[in-house]
C-alpha cells in the first residue's frame, strides 16, 4: 500500500508538463467546437462603465484608447467592440487612439468588424474618428491634456481635427465625456490614470488583461469608475448591453461565446492543482505509515 | 507663488518634496560616514554560487534587462545589477549573453559588459555580439530568447527589470533547460509568475536596492536608508489616518473632522 | 567632460520636467518668462522624445542588420535563421516606407485596409502574436500545477484563494454556489472572488506600490543628483 502511494506520489510530482498541455488543448478545442457558452451578468465593477455611457449628455464624445497589440486582442478586442456598439447606439461620437505601435491596425479591425458591418449608416468624422498611434506613452498623454492638436494635427486620413464634427468642442482630454483605455501593459491604463485622470477632472475607465487586473483594483472606484478585466469583463459588458438594449441581443457577442472555452480551461487547471495536492497527501500518508 | 502653482497639485508637491528631502539628507549623512546597515538579499547571495557553477559546467549566463527602454527606472535598476554580475562572470572566465529589446539598452549593456571584462583583465574573452538587439516587439523578443536558451542551455538566467506577459514565457524557457533562475521585478502582477518559475526572486523595491547592495557605495546605501524612512512615514500616516477617520466618524467631534479633512486633502489622488 | 555633459543635460531636463508638472499654465502673453518656459517644455518634450525615438529605432535596425550579416558571413550554425530575419526585416521595411497598396501621399494612412502592411499584419504578425501569447495558458497551467501545493499554512491560503478566483471568474463557478441563500450571498464563489481581488489583493498591491514608488523616486533622485553611477562607466559618477 505504502509502495503504491509512494509510486503514485512520485509520478504526480514528476508529471511531464506535456500531459498538462495535451489535456488543456484537447479540452479547450472540444469546448470551442461545441460552442457551449453561458450568459453572464455585469458585476459592480463593470456596470458603472455601462451606466456612465448611458447617462452621458447628448452627443458627448468618448475617447477610446486601444493600448494593445494582436497578442492580447482576444481579451481586449471584445471590449472595444462592445463599447463601440454602445457608443454608436446611444449617439455618442467615438474617438480612437493608441499608445501602441500596432494600434492603427487594431483600430482598423474594430472599424471593419463593428462599424462597417453593424452600423453601415454611421458617418466617418461625424460618428467616429481615428487619431491612430503616436509614440511617447505617458508624455503623449501629458501633452494631449491641454490640446489634442498639439500632437494630432489631423486624423489618420489626413483631415484636420478642426474639420472633424465628432470632436466639436473638444480642445483637450478634459472635454471628453469619458476616457476608456483598453490596456495590455505599459503604456496603458496606469499611465492614463496618472497623467490624465488624476490631473484633470475627466471620468476614466479601463479594460485590462486577466494577468494585469490585480494591479488596477487599487484604483477602483476612486480613480477609475469601472474596470473590465479580461474576457470575463467583456462578457459582463455584453450582458449589460444585451439587457439595456434588447434589440441588440442577437448581435455578435464574442466574449460571451469565448467564456465557454475559458471556463473549460479554468476547470482543467483547477483539476490539475487538486491532482498535484492529492500527490502531496499520498506522499504524507506513505511517510506516516512507513516504519 | 499662488499664480505659479497649478491648481490641485500642492499636495503632490508637498509629499514629493518631503520624500526627496528625506532621501537627500540620508545620502548626505551616509557620505559623511554614517553607518547604513543593509540586510542581505538571498537572491543576490545565490548569484556568486550560480555564476561559479554555470562557468564550471561550461554553460553561459543569460541576462535580460526587462522589456522596457531606459526611460523606465526598472531598466536602469536592472543595468545596475548587470555591472557587478558582468564582473563576476568575467572574473570566473565565463560567457555572458545579454539579449535586449531596446537599442539604447543594448548600447548601455554592451559598454557595461565590455568594461567589466576589461576591468577583470579578461578583455580578450569579450565579444560585442554577446550583447545583441533582438526586436522591440516583446513577443518577437521572447521567441528569439527562448530559442537561444533552448540551443545554448545556459547554467544561469538572470531576469531583472520590468516584465509583462513575457516573464512567464522567459522563465519557463530557462526552467525547461534546468538553468538556475534569479529574477527581480517591480512589476507586481508578474511577481507570482516569477516566484512560480524561478529559484530566487527580488520582490518589488528590492530590485532598486540590488545594485546598491551589490556594490555597497555609501551614497547609494544612504538613499536606501532614505527610502526606509519614507516607508516608515507612510506607515505612520496610514495608521494615523485610519485612527483619525474612525474617531471622526464615531465621535463626530469637530477637531477629528478637521484632522480627517486635512488628511484627505494631503493624500487625495487627483 | 565626457561624463559631465550628459549628467548636466539629465539634471536640467529632469528638473524642468518635474517643475513643469506643478506650474500653472500661463494665461495670455503677459505671463512670466519662467512660467512660459515650463509650459513650453511640458508641451514640447513629447515631440522631442518622438524625434529621439526615431534615432533609437535606427540604431536598433542597424544593429540588427549588422549582427545578422556577420552571422551569415561567418557561416555560423544559426545563419539560416539570420537570413530569414534579414529578409523579413527588409521586406516589411520596404512595404512600410513605400506605403505599398495604401493611400498615397505623406499623410496617407499606411495601415489603411488594403495596404500591404495591413496584409502582413493580418496574415503574419497577428497570428504569430496570438500563438506566442496563447502559450501562456499552457505555461500558467503547468506553473500552477507545480506552485500551488498545500505545504504550509501560507501556501494553503494561497491555494484556497487561487481556487476561489479561478472558479469565481467563470460562469460555471457561479452555478456551483447558486444554492447559497440570498442572506449569505457574500459566500458565493463569484462574490468571494471579487472580494479577494478588491480587499486582500488591493491591500497587498498598495503596499507593493508604495515601496516601488519610493524605490523609483530614490533612484531618480540619485540620477538627478549624479550620485548613481553612470551605467556605462566603471567608476563613480560623482
Amino acid at each position: 500500500m505504502n509502495d503504491r502511494c509512494d509510486r503514485i506520489a512520485s509520478w504526480l510530482e514528476t508529471l511531464d508538463r506535456r500531459w498538462i498541455f495535451l489535456v488543456l488543448a484537447v479540452v479547450v478545442v472540444a469546448a470551442l467546437l461545441s460552442g457551449v457558452s453561458t450568459p453572464d451578468r455585469a458585476t459592480s465593477v463593470v456596470q458603472p462603465i455601462y451606466d456612465r455611457i448611458e447617462n452621458l449628455p447628448d452627443g458627448a464624445p468618448i475617447l477610446l484608447s486601444l493600448d494593445y497589440s494582436p497578442s492580447s486582442a482576444p481579451e481586449l478586442e471584445p471590449m472595444a467592440d462592445a463599447l463601440t456598439q454602445h457608443a454608436l447606439l446611444t449617439g455618442h461620437p467615438i474617438c480612437y487612439m493608441s499608445l501602441y505601435p500596432t494600434g492603427n491596425n487594431m483600430i482598423s479591425r474594430v472599424e471593419e468588424r463593428v462599424i462597417a458591418r453593424e452600423f453601415p449608416q454611421a458617418v466617418p468624422a461625424r460618428d467616429w474618428v481615428s487619431l491612430g498611434f503616436q509614440v511617447g506613452g505617458e508624455m503623449l498623454i501629458n501633452s494631449l491634456r491641454d490640446s489634442l492638436t498639439a500632437r494630432y494635427p489631423t486624423d489618420v486620413t489626413g483631415r484636420p481635427l478642426r474639420d472633424v464634427p465628432a470632436l466639436r468642442g473638444v480642445r483637450g482630454l478634459g472635454d471628453f465625456g469619458l476616457i476608456v483605455s483598453l490596456s495590455a501593459g505599459q503604456p496603458g491604463l496606469k499611465e492614463w490614470i496618472l497623467y490624465a485622470g488624476d490631473v484633470i477632472d475627466v471620468p476614466l475607465a479601463g479594460g485590462c488583461t486577466g494577468v494585469g487586473a490585480p494591479q488596477f483594483f487599487p484604483y477602483y472606484p476612486l480613480q477609475i469608475l469601472g474596470l473590465m478585466s479580461a474576457l470575463k469583463g467583456a462578457a459582463e459588458y455584453e450582458a449589460a448591453l444585451a439587457r439595456g438594449h434588447p434589440e441588440f441581443t442577437a448581435a455578435n457577442q464574442p466574449a460571451t461565446r469565448g467564456m465557454g472555452p475559458q471556463s473549460a480551461a479554468h476547470l482543467v487547471i483547477v483539476a490539475f492543482i487538486l491532482l498535484g495536492n492529492a500527490g502531496l497527501v499520498l506522499r504524507r500518508l506513505a511517510r506516516r505509515r512507513s516504519p | 507663488m499662488n499664480g505659479w502653482l497649478a491648481p490641485g497639485t500642492w499636495n503632490v508637491a508637498l509629499v514629493g518634496a518631503t520624500v526627496c528631502a528625506l532621501i537627500v539628507v540620508s545620502v548626505v549623512r551616509a557620505r559623511r560616514g554614517a553607518h547604513v546597515p543593509v540586510r542581505s538579499f538571498p537572491p543576490l547571495l545565490a548569484l556568486d554560487r550560480a555564476v561559479a557553477d554555470a562557468v564550471a559546467q561550461g554553460r553561459p549566463v543569460y541576462f535580460v534587462a526587462g522589456s522596457q527602454d531606459l526611460d523606465n527606472m526598472q531598466t536602469v535598476a536592472a543595468l545596475a545589477v548587470l555591472r557587478p554580475l558582468a564582473r563576476k562572470v568575467a572574473e570566473a572566465g565565463g560567457r555572458l549573453f545579454v539579449p535586449t529589446n531596446r537599442s539604447l539598452v543594448m548600447d548601455n549593456a554592451r559598454e557595461i559588459c565590455r568594461r567589466a571584462y576589461d576591468d577583470a583583465g579578461r578583455g580578450d574573452l569579450w565579444r560585442d555580439d554577446w550583447v545583441a538587439y533582438i526586436s522591440d516587439d516583446h513577443l518577437g523578443f521572447v521567441a528569439r530568447v527562448d530559442g537561444l536558451i533552448a540551443r545554448e542551455r545556459p547554467g544561469l538566467c538572470v531576469l531583472m527589470g520590468f516584465f509583462a506577459s513575457e516573464s512567464l514565457l522567459l522563465a519557463e524557457g530557462g526552467h525547461q533547460v534546468g538553468a538556475v533562475q534569479i529574477a527581480g521585478t517591480a512589476s507586481a502582477v508578474q511577481l507570482p509568475f516569477l516566484v512560480a518559475s524561478c529559484d530566487h526572486v527580488l520582490l518589488g523595491e528590492e530590485l532598486f536596492a540590488a545594485g546598491a547592495s551589490l556594490e555597497g557605495d555609501a551614497a547609494r546605501l544612504g538613499s536606501l536608508r532614505g527610502q526606509d524612512l519614507c516607508k516608515l512615514a507612510a506607515a505612520a500616516c496610514l495608521v494615523a489616518g485610519s485612527l483619525v477617520a474612525t474617531l471622526a466618524d464615531v465621535t463626530g467631534a469637530q477637531p477629528w473632522l478637521f484632522l480627517r479633512d486635512a488628511f484627505l486633502n494631503v493624500f487625495r489622488a487627483g | 567632460m565626457k561624463q559631465r555633459v550628459p549628467q548636466i543635460i539629465l539634471t536640467v531636463v529632469a528638473l524642468l520636467l518635474i517643475a513643469s508638472a506643478f506650474v500653472a499654465r500661463p494665461e495670455g502673453s503677459g505671463a512670466p518668462f519662467g512660467q512660459r518656459l515650463l509650459a513650453f517644455a511640458d508641451q514640447e518634450f513629447a515631440t522631442w522624445f518622438s524625434i529621439l525615438a526615431v534615432f533609437a529605432f535606427l540604431l536598433g535596425g542597424l544593429n540588427l542588420v549588422a549582427t545578422h550579416l556577420v552571422k551569415i558571413r561567418d557561416r555560423g550554425p544559426d545563419r539560416y535563421y539570420s537570413l530569414v530575419t534579414l529578409v523579413s526585416f527588409l521586406i516589411v521595411l520596404v512595404i512600410g516606407t513605400a506605403k505599398l497598396g495604401g493611400p498615397p501621399g505623406l499623410q496617407g494612412d499606411v495601415t489603411a485596409p488594403g495596404s500591404w502592411l495591413t496584409a502582413v499584419f493580418d496574415a503574419v504578425l497577428s497570428p504569430l502574436h496570438a500563438t506566442l501569447y496563447s502559450l501562456l495558458a499552457f505555461y500558467i497551467a503547468s506553473a500552477s500545477y507545480r506552485a500551488f501545493r498545500a505545504r504550509s499554512l501560507e501556501s494553503s491560503l494561497l491555494l484556497a484563494s487561487a481556487l476561489v478566483v479561478l472558479l469565481g471568474r467563470i460562469p460555471a463557478g457561479r452555478h456551483l454556489t447558486a444554492w447559497v441563500p440570498e442572506q449569505l450571498a457574500f459566500l458565493r464563489v463569484e462574490e468571494l472572488s471579487l472580494w479577494i481581488l478588491r480587499v486582500p489583493n488591493t491591500a497587498g498591491q498598495r503596499a507593493l506600490m508604495i515601496g516601488i514608488a519610493l524605490g523609483v523616486i530614490a533612484l531618480a533622485v540619485r540620477m538627478i543628483a549624479g550620485v548613481e553611477k553612470d551605467p556605462r562607466s566603471g567608476g563613480d559618477g560623482s
